[in-house]
C-alpha cells in the first residue's frame, strides 16, 4: 500500500511485447487507439485434439533486434521476453546509469503465472531420455520461477531487491501495487514491474485439458467478458513492463510523467485453489483502501480497466465488487483480455494502458460486449475510445480468491 | 513508527511436526541427512537428503489427495496460529505471505513420468491443479480463513525469509495488523537432480564451515511466523517471543548460480538491516548463517560477515548442517531457531564441523549447542540469481 506519508510514484517508463505490437508508450497507445483485438488461431503449435484454438500470441520473430546474440544463445524465451520489455521500458524513460541516485537501488519485480516451464520440461525430458547423464545442467536454474526476474537485474544492472510473485490472473498488476509501495516506502529508488507468461505446447494442452479456456461448457470460442455468451477466457502471452519512481526524483532527472500510481492495494477472499469466491464473498474494502491512499472519493474515478477475462464466475465477482465500492456510481468500464489474451503480462498492460488513458482521456473499447449481463454498469461498449476524465482504476481478480485495485492518475490532478 | 513482533510460530521439519521436535533437534545437534526414500536415486553422485519422516508426514491432518508441500503449509501454518491465540476475527483481517519454489512438483513429477513411459493414469492429472506455488498460499487462506493481503514470493533459497521482509512493510505501511509469514517446500526430484547436475551436493552429510566441505545436503518443511504491530499484540494479550527489527533486501545482479566473489550484495543487504533496524554492527551477538556448506557460499558470506560485523569472536552456525537446505522452507526455519536462541539464549550448533576453516573467522559452535547471552541476531539467506535477505531480531524482555 501507499500511505500519504509516503513518496509518491510516478510511471516514467513502459516497455511492452504482446500479441498487440511491441514498443514503448506510444506503441501501447497505438495499440488501445486502433483497438483490434489480436486473438487468432494458434500458428506456433499444433491444436489437434485440443478444445480450444484460440490465443493473443507473439509474432515468432518477435525477439528479433530486441536481444543481444549473445542474451539470445543463452537466455531462454520467456526471459528474453522480460529483459526486452525491461530494456524497452528504460528506454521510454531516457535512463542512463546515473538515474538511479543514491539508496537502495533499481529493482525488478515479476509477476508470473508459470514462470519458465517450458525449460522445467526440457530439464526433465533429458533424464527422462538418457538417466543423470542427460540432465542439462545450465538450464537447472530455470527452474525455479525467479529466473526472468534475476537474468533481467543481470542484464540491466539492478542491484535493488528482485522479487517474482507467482499468481493467476492478476500476477502483473500485483507486481506493480507491491513495487510501488516499495518505492513509496524506500525499499526501492526504483523499479522495473510487470508481468510475463509465455505459451508453449505442453502449457496449452494442459489448459485446455483442464477445462479452462473457452469454450468452457460449449458454444463458439472466444474471449467476451461481462457478455451474456461468455464461455472462459482465452490464453495470451508476452511481457509489459512499467518503470517507477518516486515523483520527486522523476522531475528533477527531467523526465516524462505518464501519470502517477497514488494507490496500491490488494486483498483475499479465501476460496481455494482453481476456484473463483462464492457471490457475496468480499466487499468493497481493498478498493476502498485503494481510493484512501490517493485520498480521492469514488466520484473522483471516471474509469477502470478490469481484469475482465470472460470466466463467468470471476467476471460476476468482480462486477460485485465494483458494486460493492462503488454504490450508484459507475465509472466507464473495459477490458484488454479480448484483445491481447489472459496472461501475466497484461497486468502490466493494463497500467500502461491506464497511463495512456490519464495522459490522453482516451479509453479503449470493449468491442466484444454485445449483450451485456447486468444493465446497470457503464462498458465502453462500441469500436471507439470514449472519453475518459480524471483519475482511473486498474482492477483485477483471480481464481483462488485475490483482488488487487490501483488507482492511476494523471500527473495535474495529484495533490500538492 | 511501527514496531513488529513475532507472536507465534509453526514448523515441520526433517525432525518432524512442530517447532518443539525443530528445537529439540537443533539443540541436540542431530543430523537426520539420510539415505532418500522419496523417490529413486540409483545413478546420482549424491543420494541423501533430510526429509520429513515418513510416520510424521502421514499423520498431517490434511487430506492426502494434496500434495505434499500443501500439507507441510497446512501444518505449520495451522500451528503458528493456534500458538498466536488468534481468533477467527483475527485471521479475517490477516495477510498471508508464502515462499516457495517447488509447488506441488513431487506429485506432478509422478504423473509426468508415467506419461513419459506411456503409462498414464489420468486421475493423477488433478495433481496438475496444484502444480504451481501460489497452490499453498490459496490452501492456507481458505483452510484458516485468512482475509488480508496474499502473496507467493519466489526467490529460490531466499524464499523462506523475504516474506517475513515484506511481512513487516505490510504491516509498518499500515496494510494488515498482522500477517502469517514463512515458506515451504517438498522435495522434489527436478531440485534433487538439478543440484546433482550442477555438481554442488555432498555425498556425505554437509559441512559448512567446514575446510574440507564439498557441498550441500537437501532437506524439506516449512515453516510460518506471525508478525504482528506491537500495539496490536499487545492490545490482545498476546506474548511476543522477539522483535523483527528490520530487513535487508538486495541483488547481486553478477550471475545465475554463483555469489558475487566480492560479497557486495551480501553486504548490502546486511548493512541495510542494520541501517534499518538502527543497530550497531557490534550490537549483532549471533548470526543463524546461510551456511550451505558449498565452497563459494561459506567464504563469501564470512568476507560479508566480516566486512559488516568485524569481529572475529561472533557466534554464527548453520542449521542446514543439521536438517539439509530446506530450500524455500530454509529461511523460515531459521528465522524459528533464530527467535528461539533470543528466548533460550541458546545458540545450536554447527554439525560435522571437525576441522574450521581458518579463512572463517569466527566461532561456528561446532558440534554442541551454546548457552549464549544474545540480545540481536541476523538470519541470512541467499538465492540463486544473486537474491540476498538479510533478517534481525532483538530478544523480547518482558
Amino acid at each position: 500500500m501507499i500511505s500519504p506519508r509516503q513518496q509518491r510514484v510516478a510511471v516514467t517508463g513502459v516497455g511492452s511485447l504482446s500479441a498487440l505490437g511491441v514498443g514503448g508508450f506510444a506503441a501501447v497507445g497505438e495499440a488501445l487507439e486502433a483497438g483490434r483485438p489480436a486473438l487468432a488461431p494458434l500458428r506456433a503449435l499444433p491444436v489437434d485434439g485440443t478444445g480450444s484454438r484460440l490465443a493473443g500470441e507473439l509474432p515468432a520473430e518477435v525477439l528479433e533486434n530486441l536481444t543481444v546474440p549473445a542474451e539470445a544463445r543463452r537466455l531462454s524465451r520467456v526471459c528474453q521476453l522480460t529483459v526486452a520489455a525491461c530494456r524497452l521500458a528504460l528506454r521510454d524513460a531516457a535512463w542512463d546509469g546515473t538515474s538511479v541516485g543514491p539508496g537502495p537501488g533499481l529493482g525488478v519485480i515479476v509477476g508470473t503465472e508459470f514462470g519458465d516451464l517450458r525449460s522445467t520440461e526440457d530439464f526433465a525430458d533429458g533424464f527422462l531420455r538418457r538417466g543423470p547423464a542427460g540432465l542439462p545442467a545450465l538450464i537447472f536454474p530455470n527452474t525455479v520461477m525467479n529466473i526472468m526476474a534475476t537474468t533481467t537485474a543481470i542484464a540491466v544492472g539492478a542491484k535493488g531487491p528482485s522479487v517474482t510473485l507467482n499468481q493467476p490472473t492478476v500476477a502483473g498488476d500485483l507486481a506493480i501495487g507491491r513495487a510501488a509501495a516499495m518505492v513509496a516506502n524506500g525499499r526501492l529508488s526504483a523499479v522495473l514491474a510487470g508481468g510475463v507468461d509465455e505459451i508453449y505446447p505442453m502449457l496449452y494442452r494442459m489448459l485446455s485439458a483442464l477445462c479452462v479456456l473457452s469454450p468452457m461448457g460449449g458454444g463458439p470460442e472466444g474471449c467476451r467478458p461481462f457478455d451474456r455468451s461468455r464461455n472462459g477466457t482465452v490464453r495470451g502471452e508476452g511481457a509489459t513492463f512499467v518503470l517507477l519512481e518516486p515523483l520527486d526524483r522523476a522531475l528533477r532527472r527531467g523526465a516524462t510523467i505518464h501519470a502517477e500510481i497514488r494507490g496500491a492495494a490488494w486483498g483475499n477472499s479465501p476460496a481455494g485453489p482453481q476456484r473463483a469466491p462464492r457471490p457475496g464473498d468480499g466487499d468493497g474494502a481493498v478498493i476502498a483502501r485503494a481510493l484512501g491512499q490517493a485520498r480521492l472519493d469514488r466520484e473522483a474515478i471516471g474509469w477502470a480497466y478490469l481484469s475482465g477475462t470472460g470466466d463467468p464466475r470471476l467476471d460476476d465477482w468482480e462486477l460485485d465488487l465494483l458494486r460493492a465500492a462503488f454504490g450508484a456510481h459507475r465509472p466507464r468500464l473495459t477490458s484488454l483480455t479480448p484483445m491481447a489474451g489472459d496472461h501475466a503480462g497484461l497486468g502490466g498492460l493494463r497500467v500502461a494502458g491506464a497511463a495512456w488513458t490519464a495522459r490522453t482521456q482516451r479509453l479503449p473499447p470493449l468491442a466484444s460486449l454485445r449483450e451485456p449481463v447486468r444493465a446497470d454498469y457503464a462498458f465502453a461498449t462500441g469500436s471507439e475510445p470514449w472519453a475518459a476524465h480524471g483519475a482511473g482504476l486498474v482492477h483485477g481478480v483471480a481464481r483462488g480468491g485475490t483482488q488487487v485495485a490501483l488507482v492511476v492518475a494523471p500527473l495535474e490532478t495529484s495533490p500538492s | 513508527m511501527t514496531r513488529v513482533v513475532v507472536t507465534g510460530l509453526g514448523a515441520v521439519s526433517p525432525y518432524g511436526v512442530g517447532v518443539r521436535a525443530l528445537w529439540h533437534g537443533l539443540t541436540a545437534g542431530e543430523c537426520v541427512i539420510q539415505p532418500i526414500g522419496l523417490f529413486e536415486t540409483e545413478g546420482f553422485r549424491s543420494r541423501i537428503a533430510a526429509e520429513v519422516p515418513p510416520g510424521a508426514a502421514a499423520a498431517l491432518s490434511a487430506s492426502p489427495r494434496r500434495s505434499r508441500a500443501d500439507r507441510f503449509a497446512l501444518a505449520a501454518t495451522r500451528e503458528a496460529v493456534s500458538d498466536a491465540g488468534l481468533s477467527p476475527a483475527h485471521r479475517a483481517s490477516a495477510g498471508l505471505i508464502v515462499g516457495a519454489v517447488g509447488g506441488g512438483m513431487l506429485e506432478a513429477e509422478a504423473w509426468y513420468w508415467e506419461l513419459h513411459r506411456g503409462r498414464e493414469d489420468p486421475r493423477r492429472r488433478a495433481a496438475l491443479r496444484s502444480l504451481l506455488p501460489h497452490s499453498h498460499a490459496e490452501v492456507v487462506a481458505e483452510r484458516l480463513g485468512l482475509g488480508g493481503p496474499k502473496e507467493t514470493l519466489v526467490m529460490a533459497c531466499a524464499s523462506g525469509s523475504a516474506p517475513l521482509a515484506l511481512g513487516a512493510d505490510l504491516i509498518v505501511d499500515g496494510a494488515a495488523p498482522l500477517v502469517l509469514a514463512g515458506g515451504v517446500d517438498a522435495l522434489t526430484r527436478i531440485c534433487f537432480m538439478g543440484f546433482n547436475a550442477l555438481k554442488l551436493l555432498d555425498p556425505n552429510p554437509c559441512r559448512p564451515f567446514d575446510r574440507e566441505r564439498r557441498g550441500m545436503s537437501l532437506g524439506e518443511g516449512a515453516a510460518f511466523l506471525v508478525l504482528e504491530a506491537l500495539d496490536h499484540a499487545l492490545a490482545r494479550d498476546a506474548r511476543p517471543y522477539a522483535e523483527l527489527l528490520s530487513a535487508g533486501m538486495s541483488t547481486d545482479a553478477f550471475h545465475l548460480t554463483a555469489p558475487q566473489p566480492d560479497a557486495d550484495g551480501m553486504i548490502r543487504a546486511m548493512a541495510e538491516a542494520l541501517a534499518r533496524g538502527g543497530v550497531d554492527a557490534g550490537d549483532v551477538g549471533y548470526v543463524n548463517a546461510h551456511g550451505t556448506g558449498t565452497s563459494q557460499n561459506d567464504r563469501t558470506e564470512a568476507l560479508a560477515l566480516t566486512k559488516v560485523l568485524g569481529k572475529t569472536g561472533l557466534l554464527v552456525s548453520s542449521n542446514k548442517s543439521l536438517i539439509g537446505h530446506t530450500m524455500a522452507a530454509a529461511g523460515a526455519l531459521e528465522a524459528v531457531a533464530t527467535v528461539l536462541t533470543l528466548r533460550d539464549q541458546v545458540v545450536p550448533p554447527t554439525a560435522h564441523l571437525d576441522h574450521p576453516d581458518p579463512e572463517i573467522p569466527f566461532d561456528c559452535v561446532p558440534h554442541i549447542a551454546r548457552r549464549a547471552s544474545v540480545a540481536v541476531a541476523m538470519s541470512n539467506s541467499f538465492g540463486f540469481g544473486g537474491q540476498n535477505v538479510s533478517l534481525l531480531f532483538r530478544r523480547w524482555d518482558a
